[in-house]
């Protein structure tokens, strides 16, 4: 199964290019956005509500692996690519839920909470792209 | 945030977006207009941050502050950064790759309007 997406023989098409050069900007975008606003939240007021913006911060590193994985070409990059947006895909799946079984638990809104609602659900969107694009071009050689 | 000034700055992304993924539907890749378009939205983007330090220093602060200032930094930065990483690549997708760039600070600017309060 993970062959499907690694590729292992390494006889893959580059996820830089093509529809993946919109792919890592909007990881990019996403990376950048939830880095900053985590990092100003939580060196400014982090008693407000430290477990969401350790989690925004949590995103942005996935985010940030994720195009990283994905702008590089080569067997790690692959791998790093699959599994920072399999972490993406349950960290939005279990956010999602969790922020609508128990509301109270989470205070503050984050990138992942009603599965990405606030960000026009593109969050939870973009890793089953991912997720595709990588199988896509792992079966296709350049 | 001022409020005409926040529309006039989508109006510039949205255009300016759609018009290069039109050149990227195309398939052409006029690099001195996409490159006038791409300056267009960086300038409003930094307009609009100014607006608002302005606003800041004489006392109109946003309910989320912190918030704002992080999604401030990321609309002044994905202009050229997100232009700089499509165009390098010289097919049709990275030309529409540098209209998302555009179309980006209209959403940022919406999120920014949001925090604003």
């Amino acid at each position: 199964m993970a062959s499907r997406f690694l590729a292992v023989d390494g006889s893959t098409r580059r996820t830089s290019s093509g529809p993946g050069r919109l792919l890592v900007l909007v990881y990019g975008v996403f990376a950048l956005s939830a880095g900053a606003r985590a990092a100003v939240q939580i060196a400014t007021k982090f008693d407000e509500a430290p477990e969401a913006y350790l989690l925004s911060a949590f995103a942005a590193v996935v985010y940030l692996f994720a195009a990283v994985g994905l702008a590089r070409s080569g067997p790690r990059a692959r791998m790093v690519a699959t599994v920072a947006v399999l972490i993406e895909l349950v960290g939005v799946l279990t956010v999602g839920t969790l922020s609508l079984l128990v509301p109270e638990e989470f205070p503050d809104a984050t990138v992942w909470s009603g599965y990405g609602e606030g960000y026009g659900y593109v969050p939870l969107v973009l890793p089953l792209l991912g997720l595709w694009w990588l199988r896509y071009t792992a079966r296709r050689p350049a | 945030m001022i409020d005409g000034l926040a529309y006039v700055v989508m109006a510039v992304s949205v255009g300016v977006g759609l018009v290069i993924i039109g050149f990227a539907v195309l398939d052409r890749r006029p690099l001195d207009r996409i490159a006038a378009g791409l300056i267009a939205v960086e300038v409003a983007a930094i307009v609009q941050v100014l607006a608002a330090v302005v606003q800041a220093v004489r006392g109109e602060r946003p309910v989320e502050a912190a918030t704002f200032v992080g999604y401030a930094l990321t609309s002044l930065l994905v202009p050229p950064v997100g232009a700089v990483w499509a165009l390098s690549e010289k097919t049709r997708w990275g030309t529409a790759a540098a209209g998302i760039s555009a179309l980006v600070l209209a959403v940022l600017t919406v999120r920014m309007q949001q925090v604003w309060g």
